[in-house]
């Protein structure tokens, strides 16, 4: 607590360049990772209906394609071109699990709330937050730039498998594109590394008095274990990354070798594609658990608060979530069943993967007895949170089958994995974003969004993430690989076309659903009606700070925590909240 | 019409934004709040839930009947693939139950408990024996689910005693396969040999010398243009052949290895292998595919096989399956009956040609644009005398080996070589190196 138990909530006075820009203050960086992450999200979203519809109607031209993407991206006859295909595929992919449901989930909530509800007046270091967010930034500038590259963006899928990602004879994107691509992920890297040592530090140093471990709400503690996989993994996919680029740039063979293309044997000796999959999945399966737990922490907080009752098993809770977060390292190798893995390493890897099923369930099924006997307010969080909770049930259902070597080979890299890890790791978390910023868009602007828009934004995208995703299952099921520009090519999977078709109607419905919550975003920014200092009457300590904070958070002394941050419908209080700077009466435990 | 779409767009969210402030000043009058959930909400919002909750179970179930685990492909063509259905079946028994009484619960209790004046909930905040419960109960399935998956694994991972061994060559966008011919060993193959008559880079003595005498002589040809008129040359070209000549250096040492791997049995290995743009099998006959790539990773898929394995360049992989049904059977099973007849009845209507039912293999790693059209049929015969028969005349053509060190050199090696191209003239090579 040290340096900064002193008075800080001093108000000096902050240009437009330090409040908006370059500013240190964790609030406002949160709210820029927000922003940006949003119209990342965007250019997702259009990508993705571009390629569904591709998918659903491969002869048909679309004014859509030539509108969004230019005649570049389409051939002669007005058609997508396929490797501009396999490129918005992947960029989507890029876009989605990094810009959006890493930077955007992390960087927007972390930031946030961290310092408020931990009691601190800002994150440890205000300068490396800050520069987080510029990284952050510009590697989306980079990666948005690479869509317009001549020869297109990287188009090997959001792998980036080598030596696909490192030949430009075997796709263009492998060009300009994927050296764009790379340097976008290694600033992106550096960003996220930036904040992540910055939550760990804050969370561990900045607590407030009688802010113990097991006082700090399940956001916190989500948020914590992420960034320590963050800063665990994401290093290894930088010498991924750096080791690919000198593949491509200086003609190394780290991940090449007896590779014949465009007419000639290459020089490339010795080295094995199959390390770049180890290095990628090393980071990229704890990187699945980096966007879910925040998401699944932000629910914990919304579910009790709205179900009025404690989060049901909280040391369980932080248990699993830990267990999650050790067992996410071992378990990379059940992405690479089939890539001709000893199938010994295979059953070892099958083992620790379906061990997770457990503390995942166990979370599942907390939230479920949180929600028993409860007194629920429907807010968008709270629908958005029960949202996740099937989501996250669903889509862990089926990773039963993933996780299984047997039961992978049929259905790897079909559309059935496609829809599995959209639905637990795509709708959850982005339920759960979305449910954080319903929850904490008071603590952003001081003003709510409004209700009923949130209600239709709510059941439309549900309708549509369930339309999408659910019926997916079965196009993978019969076959269909992912990644294919159109499925004319095999009559045998004609009879799910039918259902390619839905997919792409819901998609587009679930898309332009979100318009509605853009709207209702930046309209509620400017005009949406004051909140109160505690709209959800909700206990931790970011609801004691004034509406309109400055830099410091809170004016006074920083509160002190004397209880637990889930006392909901405490049969010992009249009130059916009691925040956490609420002193302990005589003869009451603590939890 | 890109400005009639942005005008759209902008007249919706003005009437968005007109709509919103009515409501705004409408509810302002009835002093409601938005941090108040009202009477309203909440039946509208437990409502919905029910209504969702309907869908979802309804829908979900009816799509488990009319797809079924295994959409369209029918029983397995494979010996093991029966017990990766079998294991397909009960995995989805215990998932779809977790599914209906998770999703029950979640939904049943957001309905049942939504928020109601005057009722306040239940403190309840940790039973250790509900808990111990739910870790239990799910580790104890979770076991279950381990062995029997661990136990098929083993099973069909275990390599057959004497398969029959065939090795599938994947290049950007086609598959090709190599017999290993009557003594069921494969040739030894090798990237830096490969050209447009011996596109999977199979290698045997005569032909490496071939190949080293040609770039040797190459080598010569541009020393001896170097030489003589060396002055002349512009220094960019004379860069670049130089870097030729470098380049020719370091690929015959690169060859050396090769050679000394060679034996005369190795190199009888090579020459019956052979090679064949379609598959062949015989029902009941134990097969051993080794994997190769020339360029990317690619992923050959056998839907029909339960079989799939990825093909990496610069290693080998392996997959062993057993077909069981003749593609003439397993069209005629009345599940496939049903569904091509579906099938073409559909594409009647779409002026597509009808087709008939054949096992296929697909590439399912992204390997670059015609990824989407990268596959190679399948037949599977009845009986080894109609196998002999196709064999024998592929035997006739496609034997290796063929060298285009012995035949002309296609003019620049660099050029993008037409490698799906066959042998031209098969014998004639045979007959000079038979010489």
């Amino acid at each position: 607590m040290g340096a900064h138990t002193h008075e800080e909530g001093h108000h000096h006075h902050e240009s437009f360049i330090t409040k908006y820009l370059f500013s240190h203050d964790h609030k406002m960086i949160s709210k820029q990772f927000l922003i940006t992450a949003m119209f990342m999200g965007v250019i997702a979203v259009i990508l993705s209906v571009l390629f569904r519809l591709q998918i659903a109607w491969p002869d048909e031209q679309f004014e859509a394609m030539r509108f969004f993407l230019g005649d570049s991206y389409l051939s002669d006859d007005g058609l997508l071109k396929p490797d501009r295909y396999l490129g918005i595929v992947t960029i989507h992919g890029t876009i989605m699990v990094f810009f959006v449901l890493t930077g955007g989930l992390s960087g927007t909530f972390s930031n946030l709330l961290i310092p408020l509800q931990v009691g601190a007046r800002d994150m440890a270091s205000g300068l490396l937050n800050m520069m987080s967010f510029w990284f952050f930034f510009l590697s989306s500038v980079i990666m948005v730039i690479s869509l317009m590259v001549e020869s297109g963006p990287a188009s090997s899928g959001w792998t980036v498998y080598p030596p696909l990602s490192i030949l430009e004879q075997a796709i263009p994107g492998s060009g300009l594109g994927m050296t764009l691509w790379l340097l976008s992920m290694t600033l992106f890297i550096a960003s996220s590394l930036l904040g992540a040592l910055n939550y760990i530090v804050t969370i561990i140093n900045l607590r407030t008095i009688g802010m113990k471990m097991t006082r700090l709400p399940l956001t916190i503690w989500a948020f914590f274990v992420t960034a320590i996989l963050g800063v665990l993994s994401f290093p290894v996919l930088v010498s991924a990354v750096l080791l690919l680029l000198m593949d491509k740039t200086f003609g190394t063979s780290f991940y090449l070798s007896d590779i014949f293309i465009g007419g000639e044997a290459l020089d490339a000796s010795g080295g094995s594609p199959i390390l770049y999959q180890h290095l990628f999945w090393f980071l990229g399966h704890p990187e699945v658990y980096i966007v879910i737990l925040p998401a699944l922490g932000i629910t914990s907080e919304i579910v009790s608060t709205n179900a009025r009752k404690p989060i049901f098993g909280y040391r369980a809770m932080i248990g699993s979530i830990l267990a999650i977060g050790f067992l996410s390292f071992i378990v990379w190798g059940h992405h690479m069943f089939i890539t001709g893995m000893n199938p010994f390493i295979g059953g070892i890897f099958v083992f620790t993967t379906l061990l997770i099923a457990i503390p995942s369930a166990v979370k599942a099924f907390n939230y479920i007895t949180t929600l028993w006997k409860g007194n629920i307010h429907y807010t968008p969080a709270m629908l958005f949170s029960i949202g996740l909770v099937s989501t996250f049930i669903t889509g862990g259902l089926t990773g039963i089958i993933l996780a299984d070597a047997t039961l992978d080979i049929p259905v790897h890299d079909t559309y059935f994995v496609v829809a599995h890890f959209h639905i637990v790791m795509g709708l959850s978390a982005i339920f759960g974003m979305f449910a954080g910023v319903y929850h904490w868009f008071p603590k952003m602007y001081g003003r709510l969004m409004n209700k009923k828009l949130g209600y239709a934004h709510f059941w439309l995208t549900l309708i549509g993430g369930y339309g999408v995703f659910f019926p997916m299952h079965f196009v993978g099921l019969a076959g269909a690989p992912r990644r294919y520009y159109s499925n004319t090519e095999f009559a045998f999977l004609d009879h799910v076309q039918d259902l390619n078709e839905v997919i792409t109607i819901f998609a587009i419905i679930g898309g332009l659903a979100q318009l509605i919550f853009f709207y209702n975003f930046f309209y509620s920014i400017y005009n949406g009606r004051k909140s109160s200092t505690n709209p959800w009457k909700s206990n931790t300590l970011e609801w004691t700070t004034p509406v309109e904070m400055g830099h410091g958070n809170w004016p006074g002394a920083l509160p002190v925590v004397h209880r637990w941050p889930y006392d909901y419908s405490n049969p010992d209080h009249e009130e059916d909240f009691v925040p956490q700077t609420t002193p302990l009466k005589e003869g009451e435990h603590s939890h | 019409m890109k400005f009639l779409i942005v005008i759209i767009i902008v007249l919706v969210i003005i009437a968005l934004a007109q709509l919103m402030k009515v409501y705004e000043l409408s509810s302002r009058l009835r002093n409601k709040d938005e941090e108040e959930m009202t009477k309203g909400d909440t039946k509208f919002n437990a409502g919905m839930l029910l209504l969702f909750y309907l869908a979802l179970m309804i829908s979900s179930t009816w799509m488990f009947f009319y797809y079924g685990p295994r959409p369209g492909l029918g029983v397995s063509a494979s010996e093991h693939g029966a017990d990766v259905d079998y294991l397909y079946d009960a995995n989805w028994i215990i998932i779809l139950i977790v599914f209906y009484l998770t999703q029950t619960l979640l939904f049943g209790f957001a309905i049942k408990y939504q928020k109601k004046k005057g009722r306040k909930a239940v403190f309840f905040a940790h039973s250790t024996k509900l808990e111990l419960v739910w870790t239990v109960i799910p580790a104890v399935v979770l076991a279950g689910i381990i062995i029997g998956g661990l136990m098929v694994w083993n099973k069909i991972t275990t390599p057959y005693e004497n398969a029959t061994v065939i090795e599938l060559y994947a290049k950007q966008f086609d598959w090709t396969a190599r017999y290993a011919g009557e003594d069921n060993t494969l040739g030894n193959s090798d990237f830096k040999v490969i050209e447009s008559a011996n596109p999977l880079g199979v290698v045997t003595s005569d032909l490496v010398k071939a190949k080293n005498e040609a770039w040797q002589k190459d080598i010569e040809a541009l020393k001896l243009v170097i030489a003589e008129e060396g002055d002349l040359i512009p220094d960019e070209k004379l860069a670049e052949m130089k870097g030729k000549i470098e380049r020719l250096e370091r690929q015959i040492v690169r060859l050396k290895p090769l050679m000394k791997a060679q034996s005369a049995e190795s190199d009888k290995a090579a020459m019956d292998d052979v090679i064949v743009k379609e598959l062949y099998l015989v029902k009941g006959v134990q097969y051993e595919f080794k994997f190769r790539s020339r360029d990317v990773i690619h992923s050959a898929l056998f839907p029909h096989f339960r079989a799939q394995m990825n093909c990496v360049p610069g290693m080998e992989t392996r997959f062993s399956f057993k077909p069981v049904y003749s593609t003439e059977e397993f069209k005629n099973l009345p599940e496939t009956v049903e569904h091509y007849k579906a099938i073409n009845e559909q594409r009647v209507i779409d002026g597509k040609e009808e087709v008939e039912f054949e096992y296929l293999l697909l590439c399912n790693k992204i390997c670059g644009s015609s990824h989407y059209n990268m596959q190679m049929k399948i037949t599977v015969v009845e009986t080894q005398a109609e196998f002999d028969a196709w064999y024998a005349e592929q035997k006739k053509t496609k034997v290796f080996p063929v060298s285009a060190g012995l035949v002309e050199a296609p003019q620049g090696e660099t050029a993008p070589v037409d490698t799906t191209a066959m042998p031209v003239d098969t014998m004639a090579v045979a007959a000079v190196i038979a010489n």
